[in-house]
């Protein structure tokens, strides 16, 4: 539930597709990510990803992204 | 003559499980089944994936294993259907109800697939069992001697009713859908009484779960807000009809028409089964009518079908069923004897005879980037970690690309070409 309720924030929630938009840009596919959690730094919306590849042939390791905007 | 007649009703219920296991690893996997494979798919409620993870974790990540899940639980409806007709027939009815809901195409063919669809069909239908159960448990109590027994009864209906409808909403997001209706009926017949009927109070308390979950998880949410007015609603109203009845009677031909005249029976079922069977309609109508696999809960019809049948004459109702037979064996049957087989079955396997070869030209490649929109499928079928390149900026950089033909991309330059066929390009640039 805390995880929701930054998306109270107009902001965040202005500023969220343009965050996918970004990990998009990385090439990676957006049902191996999720949303861990989203914090303002320095006048900044940052979005605090978990990428974890999965193929048949992998379940890779999981890389922590930030995307801020 | 009776005993004859049943041995033929199980031969038939017999002959439905042997199609739901034939021609199982034929077709290319599809996206959506490569999405419930992973267990990766932010717009379905979890249940289903974590089962088939949970399988293909003991027996291997291979399409027999996924669509095998499906194939168990296809097969496993049949009983429940049989449990769930004995509620309204005597035995002989709800043997015949269970041949020709053995036999239902549209339920054949997705208990081959690896849709989500399958479970969720089992999941409404068991919620469909416990709902009438625990309703007759709990009208049935009284101050009579065996009050003590019919409690447990009620106790274990009721229980059987939330985890049911747990998992009815567990399964796919649109499973919440049926037990919000069944409560909808229970206010509409119960009015002011509902605050003091346990079975409102535990399909209420059975929908808490799913919405903390859809709290928690926008991506449910904003899936349906993505295609929410384009293929979510109610858009394009005579189309979705149009396309809905098209899909439907494509799959199910025969069964579509004496669906349709049995309607009329319908009214010897209780409003719990008129409801399932308004889901059904309401979510392939609302979710995509063009989508085959809505059409998997369909075989509800054999309800009706079952009590159309018992109102003909021995030979009339025979004539039927053996109609009813040869129409699924035409269109899933084994694929070299079927003539309408499904077109999954006649299309060319592309990926499944094709793999071997892509994957050795790829062998010491780690990483490649995919131009056009590649479906999910590729990550079942090809072994280096794929990036979706259509955002990517990929001016000057080098590696392994490939190119899929379907979307027409113009011909990236400076590149050289590895392999191709009338599918895709295997291209490298260095």
């Amino acid at each position: 539930m805390p995880g929701m309720l930054p998306f109270l924030d107009s902001e965040v929630r202005e500023k969220a597709p343009l965050a996918i938009e970004e990990m998009r840009k990385q090439g990676f596919w957006m049902v191996n990510t999720e949303l861990d959690s989203i914090s303002k730094e320095e006048g900044k919306v940052c979005y605090h990803w978990t990428h974890q590849y999965r193929s048949r042939f992998e379940f890779g390791e999981k890389e922590f992204i930030t995307t801020c905007l | 003559m009776r005993i004859r007649s049943d041995i033929f009703l199980w031969l038939l219920i017999l002959l439905g499980i042997i199609l739901r296991m034939t021609d199982v690893g034929l077709p290319d996997m599809l996206t959506d089944e490569v999405q419930l494979a992973l267990g990766k798919s932010a717009a379905w409620t979890p249940l289903a994936m974590q089962m088939i993870v949970a399988v293909q974790s003991i027996f291997g990540f291979e399409t027999i294993v996924a669509r095998g899940v499906s194939v168990a639980m296809g097969i496993a409806t049949i009983p429940l259907f049989y449990v769930l007709a004995r509620n309204f027939f005597e035995k002989r009815s709800a043997l015949l109800a269970t041949a020709i809901a053995a036999l239902f195409p549209s339920h054949i063919l997705f208990s081959r697939l690896a849709y989500p669809s399958i479970y969720l069909c089992f999941a409404w239908l068991l919620t469909l069992l416990c709902y009438i159960k625990a309703n007759e448990s709990v009208n049935r109590r009284g101050p009579a001697e065996a009050a003590a027994k019919v409690e447990t009864g009620a106790f274990m209906w009721l229980i059987g009713l939330f985890i049911a409808s747990v998992a009815a909403s567990f399964m796919k997001s649109q499973g919440l859908v049926f037990p919000v209706l069944l409560l909808f009926g229970l206010l509409i017949e119960k009015r002011k009484a509902i605050v003091r009927d346990e079975v409102a109070w535990i399909l209420l308390l059975s929908l808490i779960p799913v919405g903390l979950f859809f709290l928690t998880h926008p991506g449910v949410l904003a899936t349906v807000l993505l295609y929410g007015g384009n293929m979510y609603g109610l858009s394009g109203f005579v189309q979705r009809i149009s396309e809905l009845v098209f899909t439907w009677w494509h799959l199910l031909t025969l069964f579509a028409i004496f669906s349709l005249i049995s309607l009329r029976w319908f009214r010897a079922l209780p409003w719990p089964v008129w409801t399932l069977l308004a889901t059904i309609i309401l979510t392939g109508f609302l979710l995509g009518p063009a989508h085959e696999y809505y059409s998997t809960h369909l075989i509800l019809l054999a309800l009706p079908i079952a009590v159309l049948l018992m109102r003909l004459t021995p030979t009339l109702r025979t004539l039927s069923i053996i109609s009813l037979t040869i129409t699924t064996f035409l269109f899933l049957g084994p694929h070299t004897l079927a003539p309408f087989a499904h077109h999954l079955y006649t299309n060319d396997p592309y990926w499944n005879t094709h793999t071997n070869k892509i994957n050795e030209i790829l062998k010491n490649t780690e990483e490649v980037y995919v131009l056009g929109y590649p479906g999910h499928h590729l990550r079942w079928y090809l072994e280096p970690r794929l990036h979706v390149g259509r955002f990517m900026n990929l001016e000057g950089v080098n590696g392994t690309f490939i190119i899929l033909k379907k979307d027409k991309l113009p011909d990236p330059p400076k590149m050289k070409v590895l392999y191709e066929d009338a599918r895709i390009v295997i291209a490298e640039r260095s």
